[in-house]
């Protein structure tokens, strides 16, 4: 059967609209959906099950969708929220929620946009073509995601690893990755170099993706929740000051993944939901 | 883990040994008794074992494999089939 596109965590309505851009199960946001208080519902898109989106990573990053088409099926998924409503995006997912904002209707735009490790669609934060993507960094990135996904540690040093050159690079987490269980004994280097370069590939469609659009920016207020060993090191707000006068950066702990199983996180997330969603204006009584 | 690759033109049966083999392994079950009609997914592979595993049949084969391909030759019997047409293609 295949796994659902739009998928409630937490039961109540759309207080919370959260984009998934896949990569990990979307049950990794069950700590963020279990902080928020009772009624306040959160459910989650997982673009994963786009085919357009999820094939473009099997395919060399090459794809034939768009930001802004992701975000019509984003909201061809939820319709539009009854207000109040928060709309949220960890990684990708922050990019396309931004887009979001363009085609909601001025009376049903969302109260707040939370992004959690999300870069802003703007050149400065946008890999190149011609310069293509750190493979040690990228590397770095990979060993997160491998232990998210797999459940299990893969303990390397991200510093370390940038520097290496790549094939000792990738020996280095697959023998983290068999040490922590998150991979079989005997998994050989050619297996995991598949699986390395498919995750590259999803990074290097999300960049072709951003470099096609053109965000313009808005007027919705937006907090970005920034992990202590987030995607990169370079302070502020990873370019959402660009598009969002005065963003919100709360720091919160762990690193691009394990920060969504961070109780500290979900307890921001939370509290920034339920002011957002207080302080909304209420509807004109009419006498 | 090094790689060997295969040298030669290869045979449906001989890539469908490897694959039986390969899955057998990870199952912890004789190669013999790896059902060659059944989905990738129904023995248990989740993405990830996938990729590992089509990476590893790379190697062997000595060329590149879409990643596509588990999907769209989703049986040990079919990829087999496809594997060779491909070689013989090239």
């Amino acid at each position: 059967m295949t796994p659902p596109l739009l998928r409630t965590l937490r039961e109540g309505g759309t207080h919370v609209v959260l984009v998934h851009p896949g990569a990990i199960a979307p049950g990794a946001y069950r700590g963020l959906a279990d902080a928020l208080p009772a009624g306040t519902g959160l459910v989650v898109v997982d673009l994963e099950q786009v085919p357009a989106y999820y094939g473009a990573a099997l395919t060399g990053g090459r794809t034939d969708t768009s930001i802004e088409a992701l975000a019509d099926v984003v909201l061809g998924a939820t319709g539009t929220p009854t207000r109040p409503w928060v709309l949220a995006g960890w990684s990708f997912g922050g990019v396309i929620t931004h887009a979001m904002l363009d085609r909601l209707p001025a009376g049903g735009r969302p109260e707040r946009v939370v992004v959690i490790d999300a870069l802003a669609p703007v050149p400065e934060y946008t890999a190149d073509e011609s310069d293509g993507l750190d493979r040690g960094v990228v590397l770095g990135w990979f060993a997160g995601y491998l232990g998210a996904k797999r459940g299990a540690p893969v303990a390397v040093d991200r510093d370390e690893l940038a520097v290496l050159p790549p094939d000792e690079g990738l020996a280095r987490v697959l023998a983290a990755g068999i040490a922590g269980g998150a991979l079989r004994p005997g998994t050989p280097v050619a297996g995991l170099r598949k699986v390395f370069e498919t995750y590259r590939d999803g990074l290097v469609r999300n960049n072709r993706l951003v470099r096609a659009g053109t965000a313009r920016p808005t007027d919705v207020p937006l907090t970005l929740l920034r992990p202590e060993r987030g995607l990169v090191t370079r302070p502020g707000a990873l370019g959402w000051e660009r598009l969002v006068t005065d963003p919100t950066v709360l720091t919160c702990p762990g690193d691009h993944y394990t920060t969504l199983a961070s109780d500290r996180t979900a307890a921001l997330f939370a509290a920034t939901v339920v002011e957002a969603l207080e302080q909304a204006p209420r509807p004109a009584r009419i006498a | 883990m090094t790689q060997s690759t295969h040298r030669g033109a290869l045979s449906v049966e001989e890539v469908t040994r490897w694959l039986t083999e390969k899955i057998g392994q990870r199952l912890g079950v004789p190669a013999g008794t790896v059902e060659t009609a059944k989905y990738f997914d129904e023995f248990g592979l989740d993405s990830t074992e996938a990729l590992v595993l089509a990476g590893e049949l790379e190697a062997w084969l000595g060329f590149e494999l879409e990643t596509t391909a588990l999907w769209y030759h989703p049986t040990i019997g079919d990829l087999a089939v496809y594997i060779v047409e491909r070689q013989d293609a090239a």
